[in-house]
């Protein structure tokens, strides 16, 4: 029998710590030429770190790897770069002030030290077609759509003559119709004897595209199967350590009173046509989503609804009361909450230990239990002890996994969404909205925010819930619309459905014709 | 006549005043596209201010001839500055401390050791220090230009000011040095991706800062005051700083407006020396500080345009700090 061929890439036994957290454990996986291998896990499971370790990006405490069977040190980018491993990061490595030739200059530097701009365009417009792959130059890549930047930063690894090509959750911003696109790039790409290794947290892509698929959990690899021999069931399995629970129950709605309406509204955005909405009218125990790719106006509205943002005209009414020009305080005193997409920017400061974080938006029942003992008398004083005290009961309902005194920078991404959901809903909002709400967060994770949310829905909560993710969106919405371009459509309830949702996000907001 | 000759003589009094200011703008520009906020710009100035003022005076002394004596401390001042500076990128980039508090050391280091110098060397000793200053060339053809002629009879600095314009430009937007240090200062981690050193490209924008803040100050000392008196940069340094910030980051506009702030300076003389009635002397003295102040309430409402990266050290990894 022939031995396999030597692998392109090989990690043999490479661990990582991080202080006390071991993000890898003795990792040892093979990377062939000619194959698209993904790498399936949980956030936190190891994958991103394991792929950094060979773009250069960090250091193996322990382990070897291995290049064309020759064992390798790849202690920078560029060590990687000449190797032949290119990395395209989850957060795009693009300056994006500067163009699209200007970046891809950046990284092939073919040009002479002093270039001609139209030189730059040419390049990256012939090495483009060479690939089939279309970026629009001239314009700053920051204006570019997600797709594009992608795309560019794609065009980077391949211009740089990489062999393995490393993709970090490849497919978080795009529509079904780009990932194709992906997928059909990768695919050539792979009959040249290169090798792909794409990292997921989505079943069913990953079973889609994927020759090879190693699962790893709690940085260690537990399974490696071939996409014929298994199912999302055992790649769920594999992943989580356990089977999924069933899939969740929502139940019949039981509309209240008229918690949010909204009529005329408009409001400017940063680019593109402005955000209008003709009328929205959400009642208690509904919960509303809102489809659409990010920047479509979907910040805008989260924004207008939370008084972020004004709006130039229209009516906005909260449980009955006009409250258009209540700023974001008035608006979160009278029962708003407000779950931001990014949290790191948006829904924590980080360097604040989990129980500020909790109490951030006011502290609920006698303030005068948190004083510090010595200064019981003196009103406004707070004691550090106390509050993460009072966190206690707050982190053991929602499951969040971190201490209380520690700042929230220190705990994962899901449990920082879990202290975001928690200060939120523990001030028992009348309206909620939520954008995003479990990006980034593992499936346990995200099932948990799931249940949280129509939980509240049951206790008579409306809650707009503006989301990427189409299954999140057909699993908790009662009703639904589309947001493309700052245009508004509510869709009929018979439109509930993936395709149907799918063709109106891509831009058609009249139903039939062919997709 | 009277009234074209003062306008054409407020003219070349704008070029001349703004010639410091661009220089040391045009510098701190390029720091700043690359990342780095350098405030220790002031420091700098007053720096190679003295130490070219300082070594000309001794080469006189040694019977050098007075050319010679500039160009060794212009020499001296370009050198001065790229030394200071690279005390600043040692700290601020290498070591990754907090810029604005390396910036801010350098300034006060500056203060101490220039006076320090300047009183043990040559007041103590009761020594003069001064200098002859760069004599005017006069372009032929466009100083024959009635009333404007007056433009182009101008020092060697200014001139130079004025050329490294279009050559900052192109450096910076059609070079690859200039591409690099643009994306520096937009996302270090493209540039670390690309395969090159992010503090490598800030290290070598701060010393080209430090060149230009080099001969800024020399300016100062050779071209304009032929001496040198404690804290003579006076804050131009900073409003150096608000000329990069006003002028967007952007070499075109930063020379326009060093040239208006060179105006409110000259504006200010010219007012002195005519004297307004009923305006103490005191509150035009101030007429450029609160130019610099009108323009960075102006700009400060409009953000954007600044590098987004700029006054941020670089970490590859942000678990860097914990392993």
């Amino acid at each position: 029998m022939n031995r396999a061929p030597t692998p392109l890439l090989r990690f043999e036994n490479v661990s990582r710590r991080f202080g006390p957290v071991t993000a890898l454990d003795r990792v040892t996986l093979d990377v062939r030429a000619g194959e698209i291998h993904a790498l399936l896990g949980e956030n936190g499971a190891g994958k991103s770190t394991l792929m950094h370790v060979a773009a250069g990006l960090e250091q193996p405490d322990a382990g070897e790897l291995w290049i064309d069977g020759q064992p390798r040190e790849i202690d920078s980018p560029r060590a990687a770069a000449t190797l032949g491993i290119g990395l395209v990061s989850q957060h795009f490595a693009l300056a994006p002030a500067l163009s699209a030739e200007e970046n891809y200059e950046l990284v092939c530097r073919a040009g002479r030290r002093l270039y001609r701009r139209r030189d730059l365009e040419h390049r990256l417009e012939r090495d483009g077609r060479v690939h089939g792959l279309r970026i629009p130059s001239r314009r700053p890549v920051g204006e570019l759509a997600v797709g594009d930047q992608q795309r560019l930063e794609i065009l980077k690894a391949l211009g740089t003559e990489s062999r393995i090509l490393i993709l970090d959750e490849p497919t978080a911003a795009l529509t079904a119709h780009e990932f194709e696109e992906l997928a059909s790039v990768l695919r050539r790409w792979r009959k040249t004897g290169r090798a792909v290794v794409f990292i997921s947290h989505k079943l069913e892509e990953v079973l889609a595209l994927a020759d090879r698929i190693t699962v790893l959990r709690r940085g260690a690899v537990v399974g490696e199967r071939i996409p014929g021999d298994t199912d999302a069931t055992e790649l769920a399995r594999l992943m989580i350590g356990e089977t999924l629970p069933p899939p969740l129950e929502r139940t019949q709605s039981k509309p209240g009173p008229v918690r949010l309406r909204i009529e005329n509204l408009r409001a400017e955005r940063d680019v593109g046509p402005p955000l209008e909405i003709p009328s929205l009218t959400i009642r208690g125990g509904e919960i509303f989503g809102v489809a659409g790719i990010d920047g479509n106006g979907q910040q805008e509205l989260f924004q207008v609804i939370t008084g972020e943002r004004q709006s130039e005209a229209g009516l906005l009414e909260m449980d009955g009361e006009d409250r258009l020009q209540a700023d974001v305080s008035q608006r979160a005193a009278r029962g708003l909450g407000a779950i931001p997409a990014d949290r790191h920017r948006h829904g924590l400061i980080l360097a604040m230990s989990v129980a500020e974080n909790l109490w951030l938006r006011g502290i609920p029942g006698d303030r005068r239990d948190l004083r510090p003992r010595w200064l019981r008398w003196l009103p406004g004083t707070l004691s550090r002890r106390r509050l993460v005290e009072a966190a206690a009961p707050v982190l053991a309902e929602f499951g969040i996994r971190g201490e209380a005194a520690a700042p929230v920078s220190e705990l994962s991404g899901g449990n920082q969404q879990k202290v975001v959901l928690a200060r939120e809903l523990s001030r028992e909002p009348g309206v909620l909205v939520a954008h995003n709400p479990t990006r980034g967060v593992d499936v346990l994770g995200a099932r948990f925010i799931h249940e949280k949310l129509l939980d509240h829905r049951a206790r008579g909560s409306a809650i707009v819930l503006i989301s990427t993710d189409l299954d999140e969106l057909l699993r908790l919405s009662d009703r639904l619309a589309v947001l493309v371009a700052g245009r508004w459509r509510e869709l009929p309830p018979e439109d509930r459905d993936r395709d149907v949702l799918g063709r109106a996000l891509g831009g058609r907001l009249s139903g039939g014709g062919d997709g | 006549m009277d009234v074209s000759l003062f306008i054409a003589d407020s003219l070349a009094a704008s070029v001349r005043l703004g010639t410091p200011l661009l220089l040391a703008a045009l510098g701190e520009l390029v720091v700043q596209r690359s990342g780095v906020l350098n405030i220790g710009l002031e420091g700098l100035m007053l720096v190679a201010a003295f130490t070219g003022v300082a070594t000309a005076d001794v080469a006189l002394a040694g019977g050098c001839s007075n050319s010679t004596a500039l160009a060794l401390g212009t020499g001296a001042a370009l050198a001065a500055g790229l030394i200071y500076s690279a005390g600043f990128a040692v700290t601020a980039v290498l070591c990754r401390w907090d810029q604005i508090v390396c910036g801010m050391a350098l300034n006060l280091a500056a203060i101490g050791l220039t006076g320090t110098l300047h009183r043990g060397l040559f007041l103590d000793r009761g020594e003069l220090l001064s200098v002859e200053t760069f004599e005017p060339i006069a372009l032929p053809l466009l100083s024959d230009i009635p009333i404007l002629g007056r433009l182009f009879e101008q020092s060697l600095p200014v001139y130079i000011a004025y050329l490294a314009v279009p050559l900052v430009t192109l450096l910076l937007y059609r070079s690859r040095w200039g591409l690099t240090v643009r994306a520096a200062g937009d996302n270090p981690r493209a540039v670390d991706a690309s395969g090159r050193s992010v503090a490598a490209v800030r290290c070598s924008a701060i010393l080209f800062g430090g060149l230009f803040g080099g001969l800024a100050g020399a300016t100062l000392t050779l071209a304009d005051a032929s001496s040198f008196a404690g804290n003579m940069t006076a804050g131009r340094g900073f409003i150096a700083l608000a000329v990069v910030i006003f002028g967007r980051w952007h070499p075109g506009w930063v020379a326009l407006v060093a040239l208006f702030f060179g105006a409110a300076n000259a504006a200010q003389y010219r007012l002195q020396a005519v004297g307004l009635d009923g305006v103490p002397h005191q509150l035009l003295l101030a007429l450029p500080y609160l130019a610099s102040l009108l323009a960075l309430a102006w700009s400060g409402g409009r953000p954007g345009a600044a590098p987004s990266a700029l006054g941020k050290a670089y970490r590859r990894s942000e678990r860097e700090r914990e392993s």
